[in-house]
C-alpha cells in the first residue's frame, strides 16, 4: 500500500464517491489527505447514499458542501442529488459551478435553487460529457454562445423550458448521444403544444410524463426510443431506419408514425396500450429482423380481430423472444391461432394473464405447439386480493393442466411469476 | 503468418519471458506504445512487473479480448462474475496488480482493482482503515484534529441516525426491527435490558452498535431534534443525531 502513487490513491478515493466516506478516509494518513486534496476526480453528495443529509438544514448543507468541494482540486465529476432537501441559495450553487468549471466532465444536480439559477449557462461547458439536471429552469438558450462541444448525455427532469429553447439546446450539443426528458414543463407560445427536436447524433431517447399535441423527432442515428406515461396526439419519428429498440409503456397516442424507421428494428415492447392490430401491424411489418416482440397488458379495439400468430410467424422469422399478455376472449383466441406456421426461432416465451380464465391454458398449449425450439417459458399471473372461490378453482385447474402439459415438453424450462 | 497471430515477447523483472498474442498485449497502452514505436521483434521489458503478476494480468487481458471479439461465448453478467473472482486475492497481490495496471496503463483493470479497494474502505473509520491496510498514521495529533474539525459534519455523526425502540416488544418483532433497519446505531429503552443480549448478536452481524438508553434521556449525548417515522410494523422508529466522536 505504501508503494501506491498518490494519483492512484486519488483514483481509489474517487471510487468511494460519497463525500462523507472520502472525507473520513482522508484522515487515514497524510498521503491520503494529499490524494483527497489534489487527485480526487469524483465527489458525490447523494441522499440515497447517506439519508442524514436531509436532516441537516439547507444552510448548513450549503456550508459543508462548499467546504468539501473547495478542499479538492480538479474535480471531474460532481453529484449533488438530495431529494427533499429544501432549496439552495443561488450564489452558493454558482460558486460550486464556477469553482469546478475548468475541469468538470460530469454534473448531476437536482436541488431547486432560490432564486433560480440557469445551470446550463453557468456550469463548465468545455469538457462536460454528462449533464443531469432536475427541478431547474432553463431559459434563453443561445447556441452560438453556449455550446457543449463534448456533451454526450443530457437528462432534464422536472425542468421548465420552452419548446424552442429545447430544440435550440439540442443544436448546441453537436455530439449528443443520449437524451432523457422527464416531466418537463414546456412553456407554450401557440395554442398547440408542439415540440420538434432534431439531432443527427442522438442514439438513445427516453421521454417520460410528457403531454403534447405534437411531438416530432428527427434523428438519423437513433437506436433506442422509449416513451413512458405520455399523452400525445401526434408522435412522429423521422429517421433513416437505424432504430433497433422501440418501447412504449402506458402511453396514449392518437396518431403514431414510425413507419420509415422500422427496417432494422430488433425489439418492440408495447405495454398498457390500446392497439388496432391491423394498423399497428402495417407499421411494423417491415421489421423482418425483429428478435423480441412484447405486447403486454394491451387491449384491442372492439372491432379488432386481434393478433394472429400466422402473421407473426411469417413476417418475423428471426423472432426469438415472444411475450404476450392480453385478455383472451374466445373470438380473439381462435382467430389468433389460425394457420399452422411455426415460430421456428422462438426460444423464450412469456405469457401472462390479467384475469385468469379457462382459455389461458389452452392458449399456452397451442403456443407451445407452435414453438418447436422453445427452451424456456415464463408464466406471469395476477392474483386478485379478494381471492374468490371461483378464481381459486380456475387457478387449480390451470396448475394441473400446466403440469400435464409440461410433461410433454420436458426439455422446456418453466418459471412462474405471480403478483 | 498473418497479423492476427503476431506474438509479442515480454520479459518481466524476474527474467521470465512470456509470449502472447499482439491483440492481448496491446490492451496495455504502455506495451502498445513501445511496440508501435520501438523494435517490434525484440523482447519488451516490463521491469516493474513480476512473472506471477504478469501471468495474472495476461489472463485478464486474454479473457477480455476474447469476450469482446466474440471468440468466447460469455455474457456480460458472466464476465462481471469472472472479474469479481479475479480480484479475490490477498492484499499484496491486489496492490501489485494495481501498481502493474497503473504502470502498464490497462484502464479497465485499474478501474476494477481500484474499485475493489474502495469497496474495502467504504464504511470504515480511519483507525479501521489503517488496521486493514497496515498504514502508519503519520499525522501529528494537532494535524489530525485540524482535519476532523475542518470536516466536523462527517466525523460527528455516528452513522447519522439512531434507532430507538420505545415500545414493549416481543423478541421477534425486535429482531425484525434490527434486521430491517438501515441505521448503524440501536438504542434500547432502559427498561428492556433482557432484550439487549438476545438482539446484540444479531446487531453484531450487521455491525450495528447497541446502546442502552441512559436513565436520564436528556443527557447531552442525545440531541433534541427527533423525527418520528412510522415503519409499519406496529412500532415507531425515532431518529436522533448522536454527537459522538467517530
Amino acid at each position: 500500500m505504501e508503494h501506491l502513487p498518490v494519483e492512484v490513491i486519488g483514483n481509489i478515493l474517487s471510487r468511494l464517491e460519497g463525500a462523507r466516506d472520502v472525507v473520513i478516509a482522508s484522515a487515514t494518513c497524510r498521503k491520503w489527505r494529499e490524494a483527497y486534496r489534489k487527485h480526487l476526480h469524483t465527489l458525490a453528495f447523494n441522499s440515497n447514499d447517506w439519508p442524514a443529509y436531509c436532516d441537516i438544514s439547507p444552510i448548513l448543507l450549503e456550508i459543508l458542501i462548499t467546504r468539501t468541494i473547495f478542499q479538492t482540486t480538479g474535480l471531474q465529476g460532481l453529484s449533488i442529488l438530495m431529494d427533499d432537501a429544501g432549496e439552495f441559495t443561488a450564489s452558493t450553487v454558482i460558486a460550486w459551478l464556477m469553482y469546478t468549471r475548468e475541469t468538470l466532465r460530469r454534473l448531476f444536480y437536482n436541488v431547486p435553487t432560490s432564486p433560480n439559477v440557469n445551470i446550463l449557462a453557468i456550469c463548465g461547458r468545455q469538457k462536460l460529457e454528462i449533464l443531469a439536471v432536475a427541478h431547474n429552469s432553463v431559459t434563453g438558450v443561445e447556441p452560438n454562445f453556449q455550446r457543449f462541444p463534448c456533451l454526450k448525455s443530457l437528462s432534464l427532469s422536472h425542468v421548465s423550458i420552452s419548446a424552442l429553447d429545447l430544440s435550440l439546446l439540442l443544436t448546441a450539443c453537436p455530439k449528443l448521444e443520449s437524451l432523457e426528458l422527464v416531466d418537463p414543463e414546456i412553456a407554450i407560445s401557440d395554442a398547440q403544444v408542439t415540440v420538434e427536436l432534431s439531432s443527427p447524433t442522438l442514439k438513445n431517447i427516453y421521454v417520460e410524463a410528457i403531454s403534447l399535441d405534437k411531438f416530432i423527432l428527427e434523428t438519423d442515428s437513433i437506436e433506442r426510443l422509449h416513451l413512458r406515461d405520455c399523452a400525445l396526439e401526434v408522435f412522429e419519428l423521422i429517421g433513416k431506419g437505424t432504430l433497433k429498440y422501440f418501447k412504449i409503456d402506458d402511453v396514449s397516442v392518437i396518431h403514431l408514425d414510425i413507419a420509415e424507421t422500422v427496417d432494422n428494428l430488433e425489439v418492440i415492447d408495447v405495454s398498457s396500450f390500446t392497439i388496432i392490430w391491423t394498423k399497428f401491424y402495417q407499421m411494423i411489418s417491415r421489421s423482418s429482423k425483429l428478435r423480441k416482440l412484447r405486447l403486454w397488458d394491451v387491449t384491442f379495439d372492439d372491432y379488432d380481430e386481434g393478433i394472429d400468430l400466422e402473421t407473426i410467424a411469417v413476417c418475423f422469422p428471426q423472432l426469438n423472444h415472444l411475450s404476450l399478455c392480453y385478455e383472451l376472449r374466445d373470438g380473439l383466441m381462435h382467430y389468433g391461432l389460425q394457420g399452422s406456421s411455426n415460430l421456428e426461432n422462438v426460444t423464450v416465451l412469456e405469457l401472462g394473464w390479467t384475469v385468469i380464465n379457462d382459455f389461458f391454458s389452452h392458449w399456452v398449449e397451442e403456443l407451445l405447439k407452435r414453438c418447436p425450439n422453445l427452451k424456456k417459458i415464463i408464466i406471469f399471473g395476477v392474483i386478485s386480493e379478494a381471492k374468490s372461490h371461483e378464481e381459486c378453482q380456475i387457478l387449480a385447474k390451470f396448475t394441473s393442466s400446466i403440469v400435464r402439459l409440461m410433461r410433454k415438453y420436458m426439455h422446456v424450462e418453466v418459471q412462474f411469476e405471480y403478483e | 503468418m498473418g497479423s492476427t497471430s503476431t506474438k509479442i515477447k515480454l520479459r518481466t523483472s524476474d527474467q521470465k519471458v512470456f509470449e502472447v498474442e499482439k491483440a492481448v498485449a496491446v490492451q496495455s497502452q504502455t506495451i502498445k506504445y513501445i511496440y508501435e514505436n520501438g523494435c517490434p521483434d525484440s523482447v519488451i521489458h516490463v521491469h516493474s512487473v513480476s512473472g506471477d503478476i504478469l501471468s495474472k494480468i495476461l489472463d485478464y487481458c486474454k479473457k477480455h479480448v476474447n469476450s469482446a471479439a466474440g471468440k468466447e461465448d460469455i455474457s456480460p453478467e458472466e464476465l462481471y462474475e469472472w472479474d469479481a473472482n479475479f480480484v479475490k486475492v490477498d492484499q499484496n497481490t491486489l496492490f501489485d496488480l494495481i501498481l502493474a495496471a497503473n504502470c502498464l496503463k490497462i484502464e479497465s483493470l485499474l478501474d476494477l482493482t481500484c474499485q475493489t479497494v474502495a469497496n474495502m474502505i467504504k464504511g470504515k473509520r480511519p483507525e479501521e482503515i489503517r488496521t486493514t491496510f497496515n498504514i502508519k498514521n503519520d499525522y501529528t495529533i494537532e494535524a489530525e484534529e485540524a482535519v476532523r474539525r475542518e470536516n466536523k459534519w462527517a466525523f460527528d455523526m455516528l452513522g447519522g441516525v439512531g434507532t430507538m425502540v420505545i415500545e414493549e416488544l416481543a423478541d421477534d418483532t425486535m429482531s425484525k426491527c434490527v434486521t430491517n433497519t438501515k441505521s448503524r446505531v440501536c438504542v434500547i429503552a432502559a427498561n428492556q435490558i433482557v432484550m439487549m443480549r438476545s438482539i446484540s448478536k444479531l446487531a453484531n452481524k450487521k455491525s450495528i452498535d447497541v446502546y442502552k438508553q441512559p436513565q436520564n434521556p436528556t443527557t447531552p449525548r442525545i440531541k433534541e431534534s427527533v423525527k418520528q417515522r412510522n415503519v409499519g410494523t406496529g412500532f415507531i422508529e425515532l431518529f436522533f443525531h448522536f454527537k459522538c466522536k467517530m
